[in-house]
């Protein structure tokens, strides 16, 4: 059987625009990711990465399960949530509860650290300080 | 190890394949677009099953130990006696399903020209998505968020998995567990949580997608559609963005993109074990995101108003007898999962009539959805389409204007199901649309490519004199044609 062919100019301006349309799709998103590749540090451009290597300390300290509590000194505004998800990334297994009512907690901080007035008013006390506003808190009465 | 296990669950997904198809030798005919296809399926197939049944491990036994590889050895064993088996025994019918055969034009400049785009394209979309995951190693917002933590609890919690109920429930606990289940089991192999592993199955979904588009028009439709479908998908940035962010949008949209094919070649050989495997895979969508569930209603739907009117009732429920055999396993299982460990998830419904019925009857936020949706259109290249389509016209044949009805149909059901969800969404309307509707447009683009090139026409190749009329297969094939 022979099958009737499409009349050909049609047929390749078509597919050509299919060529020139991935063309200038696909070009464009392979020089911006390269760029960023170039001029950027993973650990720092990527938050994910940024936070696993800011919790790598405190993930070798705390026990594999377990639930523990969380602070921070960032306001919802500003991105509360985001820390607190990236967190819980971090140090899954264990689960990280928006509270700070729980044996150990984690503080997460950016800015400044908590007043020891705040902490004795919420039973807090440092247990270990990891650095970069890292710091394990104990509830008092807690071992 | 970790590249063993990989090849391990392809090869669980090629037996189950070719034990679901037995004898199909068209189908399974050595040329390029038929091992792509199978390579394609195995792969998805693969990471399913391996995905379930480490859930299951982890559900039935606890922790995987050192007796869990022995369990995926067996079922291997288990399938491939079983295949031998039924090799030796039964006499291999010829297939039926009247797939092209490979198309021999290898000296025409226009293949060599639009063959070597596609491999082009092949490689500008590897190296985009090598870049995005060196970017961004543990991929992004969602990828961390919901997938790769589970996966993290699902293979560092041991025997307290299911700790991963009892984190935030911003982090969508409710959705199930596909991608955290392969997650973790390639990681029980490869002795780590590398970020590797998630980045790697995302794009080896991403490739497996345009690898099973490529090969099914090239199976199923005249022309270079398999090709042009495939420089398509892969050059459309969107598509590439969300491929390698490591979400579950992509593995969504293979398996939408496998069922319907399955289901296609099924009606067309009369083989009821291609449905079989479209059940498995439409099982695979629902337990990979919510919105598979979505998928499977809609396919339902779909499935009865194209089947049901054209062949009957009869015909519609000897099929749908098929797709709920291999349905049903993975139903059962996400059934489980959503009854004993999901919370509620609220997007719908949850406001009440009058409130829902107050969005309804709301202009601006019908504007506002039909603009989102006007621009995901332009960024997926909706008007290249529409182009293309007016200056080739409709092509292929009758059977594939009868084959292009069902995913027509469940794309249109999608759409109005989505749409109704965004206008009666109870979260903030633009940052919900802004936050998910490239993916669903996303999970239903490479169905949408398939469609469109089953029937739109495109350049014939030399050899297109030699395929049979339709519903006459040639030769031996007769017999069983339909």
């Amino acid at each position: 059987m022979t099958k009737s062919t499409i009349p050909p100019i049609r047929a390749l301006v078509g597919a050509g625009l299919i060529v020139l349309f991935s063309l200038g799709s696909a070009v464009p998103l392979l020089v911006e990711q390269y760029k960023v590749h170039q001029h950027a540090d993973p650990a720092r451009n990527d938050q994910a990465s940024f936070f696993e290597a800011r919790m790598a300390g405190v993930r070798q300290a705390l026990p594999l399960h377990g639930t523990i509590g969380f602070l921070t000194d960032v306001p919802e505004s500003s991105g509360r949530s985001a820390v607190l998800y990236l967190t819980q990334y971090s140090l899954a297994p264990r689960v990280v509860a928006d509270n700070t009512l729980l044996p150990l907690v984690i503080g997460n901080f950016f800015s400044s650290v908590p007043s020891p007035v705040l902490l004795e008013k919420m039973h807090l006390r440092p247990a270990s300080d990891f650095g970069n506003g890292v710091v394990l808190y104990q509830r008092s009465g807690d071992r | 190890m970790a590249p063993v296990s990989l090849l391990m669950a392809m090869a669980t997904g090629f037996l189950v394949l070719r034990l679901s198809v037995l004898g199909d030798r068209d189908t399974f005919r050595p040329d390029p677009a038929s091992v792509v296809f199978q390579g394609a399926l195995s792969f998805g197939l693969g990471v399913g099953a391996s995905s379930l049944l480490y859930f299951l491990w982890l559900l039935g036994v606890g922790a995987p130990g050192k007796w869990y590889p022995f369990a995926e050895v067996l079922l291997l064993v288990a399938l491939a006696g079983t295949w031998a088996m039924k090799i030796a025994r039964a006499r291999e019918p010829d297939g039926a399903f009247s797939g092209r055969k490979e198309e021999k034009a290898r000296g025409d400049v226009w293949s060599r020209t639009v063959t070597g785009h596609f491999l082009l394209i092949l490689c500008l979309a590897t190296a985009v998505g090598v870049l995005i995951s060196l970017n961004r190693p543990h991929g992004n917002w969602d990828a961390w968020a919901m997938w790769n933590m589970k996966a993290r609890f699902l293979f560092l919690g041991g025997d307290r998995w299911k700790d991963l109920f009892s984190v935030v429930g911003e982090l969508h606990l409710d959705y199930p567990l596909l991608l955290p289940g392969w997650i973790a089991r390639w990681w029980y192999y490869a002795g780590g949580d590398g970020v590797l592993f998630p980045a790697a199955t995302s794009l080896l979904f991403l490739m497996a997608t345009a690898g099973l588009l490529y090969a099914a028009l090239a199976s199923l439709a005249p022309g270079h559609g398999g090709i042009l479908s495939g420089i398509c998908l892969l050059g459309t940035a969107p598509f590439l963005r969300e491929g390698a962010s490591q979400y579950a949008d992509v593995p969504l949209a293979f398996y939408i993109l496998a069922t319907i094919v399955l289901l296609l070649i099924g009606n067309r050989t009369g083989r009821g074990g291609y449905r079989v495997l479209a059940g498995i895979s439409a099982g695979l969508a629902g337990w990979t995101k919510n919105e598979g569930a979505m998928f499977l209603l809609a396919l339902a739907v779909s499935h009865l108003a194209v089947v049901g009117t054209r062949e009957g009732i009869r015909a519609y429920l000897r099929q749908a007898i098929h797709f709920f055999a291999g349905l049903a396993p993975f139903l059962a299982v996400l059934v489980y999962f959503k009854w004993s460990f999901a919370p509620p998830s609220g997007a719908v419904f949850t406001e009440g009539l009058v409130a829902t019925l107050g969005k309804v009857l709301d202009t601006s936020r019908h504007y506002t959805v039909l603009a989102s949706f006007l621009g995901q259109f332009y960024l997926f290249g909706g008007p290249l389409y529409v182009v293309y389509f007016l200056l080739a016209g409709r092509g292929g044949e009758r059977r594939d204007a009868t084959s292009v009805r069902l995913p027509v149909l469940l794309l249109a059901l999608m759409s109005v199901a989505y749409y109704y969800v965004y206008l009666t969404t109870t979260a903030p309307l633009e940052w919900h649309l802004n936050n998910s509707l490239r993916r669903i447009v996303t999970q239903m683009f490479p169905v949408f490519l398939f469609a469109f090139f089953l029937r739109a026409r495109t350049p014939a190749p030399v050899s297109e004199t030699s395929i049979p009329p339709a519903g006459k297969p040639r030769g031996r094939n007769r017999k069983r044609g339909k």
